[in-house]
């Protein structure tokens, strides 16, 4: 697999995921489709086991850095360090599993891991939140609106993952993905 | 032989295994100790900015925002002038109401400060996060270009967008939270009568305001679907005077000790909806006076003088001030570059 390739693909993904979420929003209501989950998805399903681990965490870094979340009734922000890092690898493990039984050049694939993987990766999140919010009072959170709000996003995903398939399928050269390697995760299960 | 092909190299497993349970320790961390994480976070900011910049102009170019139901830019430039004046007409009757009041109760003159300077800075949205829960917005200005935690941004002049909160200021790009972030919790609005399509002119109104002293106050909060709701509370009246009767078209202004003063009486937003609960208490609806997405923010900035002191209780200000921002960044009415062209 090749690092600068994801390197590239991940930046420009989390360029697109503030950029291009406010216009595919629905309504006024804050859901919009994820897109470095997409990407996250997409080399989990191609690139061997730790590879793959490690590369989402770092991308689920990054969505954690540049995410910032209101504190004191939106008076100040924080940014919360590992609950999209911790999802992001939870979900990438999810497609790490399931892809030995998935047709993985099939387009549909890739959006059904998808939205696994991104479904597994917010229920890490609202969890971690959850837990978080049981001692401190400082975050306004409620698991059930936030949980229901981040599944409608996943399930919104499903459309980038078609186009965000499309594309990085194409680019497929670029990662230098090798087939051996998958085979070889795979096989070893 | 066998020996070491049958090993395993556990080294990449128990690096992972320790990294997740050092993001676990981090992502448990009390907010109070998690100040530090947003020096890390602005320099994330600095690193996605320049991706997102040309991303988000290019999507501004393919879904322009709405525009603005006035085209004629003379009528339009009337509308602005009489919106920023109503902004201040109603800022400067609440300081002579509050004025009135005090004199009243202490029976002697108080010095009211009333001078509300600020600057105005033309910011450009470069990004908004929204995770479903949360929703924030990527400003391409930051503390070079002179914001500062607490700056409040306005839409179309007068219309309250959300403020900058603290931390939420890089050296280049800013942080704001609207107000239908459900994190902002409730905020104090009054509605006066003769103002909006469904108020009717008081006894004592003027033509096209509203009159002060009759007024209703309600504490609306976010729903997480774009606006805001929540019960009516007490209404302000004068003897003689009838109760005042919400209906959809009133304007809602802010009046939130909460708030920055030089953020009071800007325009929250238009009542769309009125119920009666079956407790007899009325719960308003309230629509924002913008809509996502938006191109780009005026911020009003305080000045230096202003920016420790605590959040006004009056929320007043002087109608010079607010019309002649005092030594403006960059004139709000000429948004040639975002974010005051310095990037």
């Amino acid at each position: 697999m090749s690092y600068l390739a994801v390197a590239i693909a991940g930046y420009l993904c989390l360029g697109l995921e503030e950029a291009l979420r406010p216009p595919l929003m629905l309504g006024q209501t804050g859901i919009a489709p994820y897109f470095v989950l997409v990407l996250v998805a997409y080399i989990a399903t191609n690139a061997s086991t730790y590879p793959v681990l490690w590369t989402s965490l770092l991308l689920g870094l990054a969505v954690d850095l540049t995410a910032m979340r209101p504190i004191d009734g939106g008076t100040a922000v924080i940014n919360i360090i590992g609950p999209n890092a911790l999802g992001y690898v939870a979900g990438a493990y999810l497609v790490l599993t399931l892809r030995g039984v998935m047709i993985r050049r099939n387009p549909a694939t890739l959006a059904f891991l998808t939205v696994c993987c991104s479904l597994l990766a917010q229920l890490v999140v609202v969890t971690l939140y959850l837990f978080r919010s049981l001692f401190d009072s400082a975050i306004t959170f409620n698991a059930f609106d936030d949980l229901a709000a981040r599944a409608a996003c996943c399930l919104y995903t499903v459309a980038s993952a078609f186009v965000l398939g499309y594309l990085l399928e194409r680019c497929r050269p670029w990662f230098g993905f090798s087939d051996q390697s998958v085979r070889r995760v795979t096989g070893r299960r | 032989m066998a020996m070491r092909s049958g090993s395993v190299n556990t080294a990449p497993r128990r690096w992972l295994m320790l990294t997740c349970i050092v993001l676990v320790v981090l992502a448990l961390l009390p907010a109070r100790w998690s100040g530090w994480t947003v020096w890390f976070g602005g320099v994330a900011d600095f690193v996605i900015a320049p991706v997102q910049w040309p991303m988000a102009k290019v999507v501004s170019w393919l879904s322009p925002a709405r525009a603005p139901t006035t085209r004629d830019p003379v009528t339009a430039t009337l509308e602005r002038e009489l919106a920023l004046t109503k902004d201040a007409y109603y800022r400067v009757a609440r300081e002579r109401d509050e004025f009135e009041r005090q004199v009243t109760a202490l029976q002697r003159g108080l010095a009211i400060t009333g001078s509300l300077p600020f600057k105005q800075l033309v910011a450009g949205v470069i990004g908004t996060h929204t995770d479903g829960s949360v929703l924030l917005l990527r400003l391409r200005a930051g503390a070079r270009d002179g914001v500062v935690d607490g700056a409040v941004a306005v839409s179309d002049s007068v219309s309250l967008v959300g403020r900058v909160p603290r931390g939420g200021v890089g050296d280049r790009v800013s942080r704001l939270i609207p107000i239908t972030d459900r994190s902002v919790g409730a905020i104090n609005v009054l509605v006066f009568p003769g103002e909006g399509a469904g108020g009717t002119s008081g006894a004592s109104g003027t033509s096209g305001f509203g009159t002060t002293s009759l007024s209703v106050a309600a504490q609306v909060s976010p729903t997480g679907r774009g606006d805001l709701s929540g019960p009516v509370e007490a209404g302000r009246y004068k003897p003689g005077e009838e109760p005042l009767r919400l209906a959809p078209g009133m304007v809602a202004r802010l009046d939130d000790p909460r708030w920055p003063r030089w953020a009071q009486m800007l325009l929250v937003g238009t009542i769309v909806r009125v119920e009666t609960q079956p407790n007899g208490r009325d719960v308003v609806w309230i629509k924002p006076g913008f809509e996502l997405p938006l191109t780009d923010v005026v911020l009003r900035i305080p000045d230096e003088s202003d920016r420790d002191g605590p959040p006004s209780e009056d929320g007043v200000g002087s109608l010079q001030d607010a019309r002649q921002p005092a030594k403006p960044a960059k004139p709000a009415t000429t948004p040639a570059t975002p974010g005051g062209g310095r990037r």
